[in-house]
């Protein structure tokens, strides 16, 4: 293909800008158009603007109805009140349907029968919405949920409270108590030892007593032997006292029948006499001694008996004792056991309380408010649009593109196509290039202007955002605008009377408009059908312009929406020339079975008829 | 007219002399010639590469929804006619036409253009190339209604490949041509029928076309806009453009046309110049009767005793075509007489166009 030169490209450009201003003019003097063009997206940037720039549903009703209002019912319905809803309390459950449907109020809430939060049974709202309203319906449902959430959220967050501060109570308990157990064990510990010390000085106490050990019997026989010999030696003292007396009897008696002098033998006698006295006493005393050996023995016996019987007491008793011993070391092993078992359970314990302590210690979040409702749900918006106008804005820009683009080009072409003008114009040597390139040109120019009137109205008179991202809005809303003129042109090339095409742009941009999200989200459309309205240009192109004006959201967020939207073009552009193709090897034919056979209508023959007369007059 | 094709003449020599075209122009008005006229010679000369030699429809047959509208069509146009193609309603015309611009692919058949001193060439191939040098006016005013009559012309003009001044001088001199030039500045809606067509005709020569193919110039026009029209025609024809006009109206076709083609049951039928076309049918001459009682049926069995006499009723008046003027017209009251009625009026005249075409149409087909 061969390029065209510098002054045969201007010879095209000044080609093009003829046929545009003629376009132009044809559809600014056409009062239809110009009011398609100028005046249409203005009223609507106006009335939207009137309508939407602001932030309160000024006017929707609620009703309310509760069997007897509490306070926490009151508290619901004050939060409606600060969000500047009207509300009507009613008498029963069925007035409040009724006033729905009478189209008095627009959504109804229940309170369950003595509202209290937290019981089951007790804690129910009920909405009632009239959803033949779909969309008031989504938004009030929306709001209304947001203030009753809110006001939830606030019990809620009373009662995570309490939970809290028991636990935070339980946590404190735990602490304290853990000392004690630590105390336990440690005397536990103690006591066991003590056990393990007391066995085992219990286990060395020798209890043992062996009383043949104990040399009684020696002591005995000791006594015996003794006192035998006691005996022994008395029995000889008195014996040899006997003997004493009777050698001195025989001594007195030689000496008496001696001769020595009688005193002497007196003396002697006397003498002898004192000495048997003596030995009389002695033996007296002998025999006293051994009276008291005798007894002392017998006492002996006595206190031995005595001892053996205590020592075998004792020894009874010692071996009670070690029987004692014995069970006590057992039931001391047994109390170490418990001992050890119960240790085993303190610690046991211990480590519970320390588990506890440190599953609550890992509570990390213990505002009430944040467990009440974890995951923050406090809507802050992305942007901070400030009416709703602004969140309104991109799907208006798109809304105006798409309806005008559909409705204004086709009838720029069919204003054309369907009059012979067309067929003077096939026949000059300009190029179908130039054609199709002027109509696209001056309906996308028309829709340029158009959207930089309600940029400038929308800025200037409602505060919208879109200066702040003017240079991607505008990008975007060029490619919007060559899509749908595209669009346009198709149907102007397709479809043969501006009826037909009229009316196939009207089905094209409500099927766009009902497959989006304008009406109810994208979300709640069958998977396949949200997945397909996702790629429908008009939902394409308004969350482009969403994104750039509402959340100044950079060119890597949206790029494939981007390309998405820069193919559908490429398709079009397609689409248009082929559709533009067979428009252009019918137009002829269609225009011939079209015109009236060149009849003279009656009027015009009357009309000959009396000129022909005047003239032969 | 002399003076203005010694004009012609003379623009052409001095021009082929190297003289500047500006100097030429200053020199003929001072001369009294209208700027237009110098400029409009001027640019005919200049585009001697468009100028048609002729343009020739070999067998062009063409069937539109089924219905057969061409048949194996033959018509050679030379350069310099102002054709008329006449025919009844549905016979063809406007397909004829439109294949020759080549807005139409004949099922068969060709049309070739030939230009002068270049090799002729398929419109139905290359429609291209009869673009530069065709001018053509649909039945309906091919204008936009919206616009200025000034704003339609310099618009078509741009179309051409006109560009500046060219545009300005151009418009004004089809504006001029046509006569509309009070009206310059007036929306074409708000134009007269006449207006408009007269406006449609100047769009269409906006270019200086060598050829000029106009559908029904004057339908829904009074005699008088009719006339205006075809005045219009006759004078664009005069500076040297090929027409091409169909139409019904024969006896205007009759009056302004230098040749005419008659188009029947999709075929043309004659062609050649009025005074051709009568030399050769129209040996017959047309009494037109009309009778008080306006009952025909014994007149019309009483004259058709007469030999060579065809006999119609149209508008509660006898046309009766014969050869034998004299003897019918001695006779007639005779005849009336007859028939107990009286004349109320009596015409005679020789056949006109008209009257050819009806005894032809009326001809049933030779197969």
């Amino acid at each position: 293909m061969k390029l065209p030169n510098k002054k045969q490209l201007a010879n095209i450009i000044q080609g093009i800008l003829i046929i545009v201003t003629k376009n132009t003019k044809v559809l600014l003097r056409t009062k239809t158009s110009t009011l398609l063009i100028i005046l249409g997206p203005l009223l609507l940037i106006f009335f939207a603007g009137i309508a939407f720039d602001n932030t309160n549903p000024y006017s929707v009703k609620i009703g309310t109805y509760s069997a007897a209002h509490n306070t926490l019912t009151k508290s619901f319905i004050d939060k409606l009140h600060e969000k500047q809803f009207k509300t009507n309390s009613y008498n029963s459950e069925e007035n409040c349907i009724d006033a729905i449907k009478e189209g008095e109020i627009h959504a109804c809430i229940v309170f369950a029968p003595d509202f209290k939060p937290a019981l089951a049974q007790s804690n129910e709202i009920t909405f009632y919405l009239d959803y033949s309203k779909l969309n008031l319906a989504w938004t009030i449902t929306s709001i209304i949920n947001e203030q009753i959430a809110q006001r939830s959220k606030e019990l809620s967050t009373n009662l995570t409270t309490e939970i809290i501060r028991a636990l935070d109570f339980t946590k404190q308990q735990i602490n304290k108590r853990k000392q004690s157990v630590t105390t336990l064990t440690s005397q536990n510990d103690e006591a066991s030892k003590r056990i393990y010390d007391i066995t085992a000085q219990l286990e060395e106490l020798d209890l043992s007593l062996d009383p043949n050990q104990a040399g009684l019997t020696n002591l005995t026989l000791q006594k015996n032997r003794i006192q035998h010999w006691a005996e022994n030696s008395v029995n000889l003292g008195e014996s040899a006292t006997q003997q004493a007396l009777q050698y001195i009897g025989t001594i007195d008696d030689l000496i008496q029948a001696s001769a020595a002098s009688p005193d002497l033998k007196n003396n002697i006698h006397e003498y002898l006499k004192t000495t048997v006295n003596d030995i009389g006493t002695l033996k007296e005393r002998m025999t006293t001694t051994k009276n008291l050996l005798t007894q002392e023995s017998n006492d002996y016996d006595t206190v031995m008996n005595s001892i053996i019987n205590k020592i075998t007491t004792t020894k009874t008793k010692i071996d009670a004792a070690s029987n004692a011993r014995q069970l006590t070391i057992q039931q001391l092993s047994t109390i170490r056991t418990m001992l050890d078992k119960a240790l085993i359970s303190i610690l046991e314990l211990q480590k519970s309380l320390n588990e506890m302590e440190k599953t609550v210690g890992t509570i990390k979040v213990t505002d009430p408010g944040s467990i009440a409702q974890p995951i923050a749900t406090t809507i802050k918006p992305v942007a901070t649009a400030k009416s709703y106008l602004n969140y309104l804005f991109p799907t208006i820009i798109a809304l105006v593109i798409m309806y005008t683009a559909l409705l204004l080009t086709p009838i720029l072409i069919l204003l054309e196509r369907n009059s012979p003008v067309a067929l003077r114009n096939f026949l000059t040597p300009t190029t179908d290039t130039i054609f199709l390139t002027s109509t696209f040109a001056t309906s996308a120019l028309l829709l340029t202007a158009q959207l930089l009137v309600i940029l400038l109205v929308a800025t200037i008179f409602f505060s919208s955002q879109v200066l702040a991202s003017l240079f991607i809005t505008l990008i975007i809303s060029l490619l919007t605008i060559i899509f749908f003129t595209l669009a346009g042109m198709i149907i102007g090339y397709v479809f043969a009377t501006e009826e037909t095409a009229i009316l196939a742009s009207t089905f094209l941009s409500t099927g766009f408009l009902l497959f989006s999200d304008v009406i109810l989200p994208i979300e709640s459309m069958s998977p396949w059908l949200g997945w397909l309205a996702h790629y429908n240009p008009f939902v394409v192109t308004s969350a482009l312009l969403r994104k750039t004006i509402v959340l100044n959201a950079t060119i890597g967020t949206f790029w494939q929406e981007l390309l998405t939207i820069i193919i559908y073009c490429a398709i079009a552009t397609g689409l248009t020339i082929f559709a533009y193709n067979n428009m252009r090897k019918n137009i002829v034919g269609k225009y011939l079975t079209r015109i009236v056979p060149a009849k003279e209508t009656i009027l015009s023959k009357i009309r000959r008829k009396k000129i022909t007369m005047k003239l032969r007059n | 007219m002399p003076a203005e094709e010694a004009l012609e003449k003379h623009i052409s020599t001095t021009l082929a002399k190297g003289t500047p075209e500006k100097e030429l122009t200053q020199h003929l008005i001072k001369a009294g010639w209208p700027e237009d006229i110098i400029q409009q010679y001027i640019e005919k000369l200049n585009s001697t590469e468009h100028a048609l030699a002729f343009i020739k429809i070999e067998g062009v047959t063409k069937t539109i929804n089924g219905k057969l509208v061409l048949d194996r069509t033959d018509l050679t146009i030379p350069a310099g006619e102002l054709l008329g193609i006449i025919g009844t309603s549905g016979a063809g015309k406007s397909t004829l036409l439109y294949t020759i611009v080549g807005f139409l692919e004949p099922d068969s058949g060709d049309v070739i253009l030939t230009l002068k001193d270049q090799q002729a060439q398929s419109v139905i191939k290359h429609p291209e190339a009869i673009k530069p040098i065709v001018g053509f006016a649909p039945q309906t005013p091919a204008i936009y209604p919206k616009l200025t009559v000034q704003e339609n012309i310099q618009h078509f003009a741009a179309l051409h490949g006109l560009r500046g001044v060219e545009i300005t001088e151009r418009t004004k001199t089809a504006i001029t041509l046509a006569n509309i030039n009070d009206e310059k500045n007036t929306p074409a809606q708000n134009l007269s029928a006449a207006q408009q067509k007269k406006l449609d005709i100047a769009c269409a020569i906006v270019n200086q076309p060598a050829l000029l193919i106009l559908d029904e110039p004057t339908a829904d026009l009074d005699p008088i806009a009719a006339e205006d029209i075809w005045q219009l025609i006759t004078q664009i024809h005069k500076s040297g453009t090929t027409i091409v006009v169909a139409t019904h109206l024969i006896d205007d076709a009759e009056k302004h046309c230098t040749h005419i083609a008659i188009l029947r049951n999709n075929k043309i039928m004659e062609t050649g110049t009025p005074a051709e076309l009568k030399n050769i049918y129209a040996r017959n001459y047309t009494i037109t009767l009309e009778t008080t009682h306006k009952a025909y049926t014994k007149i019309t069995k009483l004259l058709h005793a007469f030999k060579g006499t065809t006999i119609t009723e149209k508008n509660h008046q006898l046309i009766i075509t014969t050869s034998v003027p004299e003897t019918i017209m001695s006779k007639l009251p005779h005849i009336i007489h007859q028939s107990n009625d009286s004349i109320t009026q009596l015409h005679s005249s020789k056949a006109t166009l008209r009257t050819i075409f009806e005894n032809l149409i009326s001809k049933p087909l030779k197969k």
